[in-house]
This record gives structure tokens, sequence and C-alpha cells, in this order.
């Protein structure tokens, strides 16, 4: 499993942006799980996602040499991969897929894991990314406002919001049944 | 924050860091990024001069028409492949969907190949009735290797003789094996081509072995009921 946070060494992202094709390779690489995943989360379905993540490694690949600073690499990409996810999202035809093609290809996976994932797949759009960019990628309320150009104070109750949700939706339920006898 | 909420926060992470993420598609997004900055230099353009293999393609019939022939790059493995075609136009990142809900005839795509290819760009060219798909596969590198890489070409059998749709040149060491001919050119590329039912179906690439050649042709021969001529 990947490091949930993407923190590329800053020689890296610096020899990326002094123009060397390798360490450009390379950081593509590293980020590339990480765009997939949020856009997987994002659009909930692995060949849009595929097309999203690829989207922004493209777009990553032909802008390194303007970012200014290496260590805003991890923001910066993160900016460009939600922006495609979002694009791919506005594109698609409504009602389509869901996240049922990841949980066939994750047989290893638990229940407890499927289960939080799918309740983050069925919130709205607009606490899911949030989150994600919270839990997932660590990013700050500040950092999520400026990717998301919202104010770091919705960011943070957006995530309460979908908090609140997630646990309300993966609380241990009692069902009883009235009138029913035991025997013991 | 407190603790169960930080806890909560690993659950979320965790959950998302456990889906599997898909091979690094390398081959696909260099070449894009190549074709879209062409100011900074082709490294793939570059390193193909010398062992490009061109490839001609015109479909007869309507095809044939009189118009504005333009030029796709088809990058693959450390050179590149060139087709010529008035109408050629890339189906997108969906294209392998969009062949199969427009095939104008069987475009079934040929199975059987190494397990780390697969299709990645998807053209069309020439009009309905002589529809010809161009699919390239591309696949991870291996230990030092290139990046494997393949182009297949789909096209109409009853079309392939009449119209000499793909031109290998300077092949030099040609091998049959029962009727499928598999060429080895003078730049390092390897092709081969057959027909099943309605398809001649021709594989083209500098990074597959005879033997992985001779495996997609069996298989697809297998899965399409026919036996490859």
């Amino acid at each position: 499993m990947d490091d949930p946070v993407l923190q590329p060494a800053l020689e890296l992202v610096d020899a990326a942006r002094a123009g060397d094709p390798l360490a450009l390779d390379t950081l593509l690489r590293t980020a590339w799980p990480h765009a997939f995943r949020i856009s997987l989360m994002i659009v909930k379905d692995r060949s849009l996602a595929e097309d999203a993540a690829q989207e922004a490694s493209i777009a990553a690949g032909l802008g390194i040499q303007g970012l200014r600073e290496g260590r805003a690499f991890a923001q910066w990409f993160l900016r460009i991969a939600v922006r495609e996810a979002m694009r791919v999202t506005k594109r698609r035809s409504p009602g389509f897929a869901s996240l049922a093609d990841v949980h066939l290809v994750e047989a290893a996976a638990s229940t407890d894991i499927l289960d939080l994932r799918s309740s983050i797949a069925a919130l709205p759009i607009a606490l899911r990314v949030p989150l994600v960019l919270a839990a997932y990628c660590g990013l700050s309320s500040k950092e999520i406002g400026a990717v998301l150009d919202i104010r770091a104070g919705a960011v943070r109750f957006r995530i309460w919001r979908a908090k609140t949700i997630l646990r309300e939706q993966l609380a241990p339920r009692v069902d009883i049944e009235p009138n029913r006898s035991f025997a013991v | 924050m407190n603790s169960s909420d930080s806890a909560f926060d690993r659950d979320i992470a965790s959950s998302i860091a456990a889906i599997p993420a898909p091979v690094f598609p390398a081959a696909a997004i260099e070449s894009r990024i190549a074709r879209r900055a062409p100011a900074r230099g082709r490294s793939l353009t570059g390193a193909a001069a010398a062992t490009a293999a061109i490839l001609v393609c015109s479909a007869g019939l309507a095809y044939a028409a009189p118009k504005v022939w333009h030029t796709i790059f088809i990058p693959a493995g450390s050179g590149h492949y060139t087709v010529s075609s008035p109408d050629a136009e890339r189906l997108g990142d969906r294209g392998l969907q969009a062949m199969r809900a427009e095939r104008s005839f069987h475009a079934t795509l040929p199975v059987g190949w190494p397990s780390n290819m697969r299709p990645v760009e998807t053209w069309r060219m020439g009009p309905p009735s002589a529809r010809t798909y161009i699919v390239r596969y591309a696949g991870e590198r291996g230990n030092g290797g290139a990046a494997p890489a393949a182009v297949v070409f789909l096209q109409k059998s009853g079309l392939y003789r009449k119209a000499r749709l793909t031109t290998f040149r300077h092949a030099q060491h040609v091998t049959t094996s029962g009727s499928v001919t598999i060429a080895k050119n003078d730049s390092g590329h390897t092709s081969a081509s057959w027909t099943v039912g309605d398809e001649h179906v021709s594989v083209v690439s500098d990074t597959l072995r005879p033997d992985e050649i001779h495996r997609i042709v069996s298989a697809t021969a297998a899965t399409m009921g026919g036996k490859a001529r």
C-alpha cells in the first residue's frame, strides 16, 4: 500500500521542473496511484478514473516546468487531479456505474473497508471531495480550500458533515423483531 | 481533532489507499506529452528517425477519393509508425468501446497478448463500408528493456488484397509458419498479418518476439472459431 500522503522528494520535483525526463517519469509514477484513487472516489468508475488520472498526469507533465516551488507539487498536482476528475464527472452520462467493480477486483479487502468506501462513495460530491483530500491526501482545510476554490471554514464544515453522515451509516444496527419468542 | 476523529481519518485513508491502482500507462502519457509539447522536442520522434517503419495506408474505393491527407504518429517502443490517411481520426480514451459500437465488420481484437500489454489508443479511418481500425498496445517497461509496444490493424479481409492496405518497407527476414508470414525488417520491427473470417489482422511491433506473435495468431484464430489463413 502506498503512503496515503503524496510527498515526493524535493530533489525529484526540482529535477523534473528542470526538464529531466527520467525524473518526470519517476515523479508521475509516484503520483499516479494517488491521482487514480482520488479520481475513482470522485467519478466512481475505474475506466473513467483512469482517463482522468491520465489527463492529470499529462497536464502535470506539460506544466511542471512552470511550477514555481517544488514544495508546492503535491497541492498543485492534486488540484489538477481533482479538476480532471470533476471534468470527467460533468461529461459522463447521469446514473453511470458505481464502485461495484472496485469490490470485484479486491477479493482480499475486508468487508469493513468496502463498507466504509461504499459509504464514502455514496456521499454527495461536495462532501466527498474535501473528505478524501483531508483524510487520504492529508491536506489542511486551507490547502483544500485552495484546491477547490472555497473558504477553509466551508471545508471544515463539509468534512464534519461528511464524517457525521458516515458515522451514522456505519454505526452498528440492532434490529428487534417484536413478538418473537425464543426457545432456550 | 480528538483521537477518535484521527482514528476515523486513518480508517478512511486506509480504505482509499487499499484501492489497487492500474499500471502506470507510461507510453500513453509520454507520447501525449511529447505530442502536445513540440517546442521541447519529441524524444520518441527523435529516436524513431532511425527505426521507424513507414506504413502507407490507403483503403481504396471511396477512401481513395482526393482529399487532404494528413499524417498521424503512433508511438511504439523505440520508434513510431506513420500512417498517412485522408480521414484518420482518434477515437479518444474510450475508443475500443466506440469501435465495438460502430463496427462495420467483425472487428475482434486479437487475443493472447503477453499479460503486461493492453490497448491504449484507437484510430479509425475509411468510410463505414471499408473501415480500418488501428489499435496501439503498450505495456510496462521490463528490467532495463524497452517498454513493450505494438500496433494492430484491423481491416476487412476482402479489401486487404485489393487495396494493398499495408506496406512494410525493408523486410529482411521473412519466415512462414503455416499460412502466417512473419517478417522482420532492417529496423528491427516484426510484423505478421493473417486473415480470419471477415477480418484481416496485422500486428507490428519492435518488442514482441516471433513466438509471442505466434501465440497471438493461434489464440485469435481459436477465439474467432476459425483457422488463420
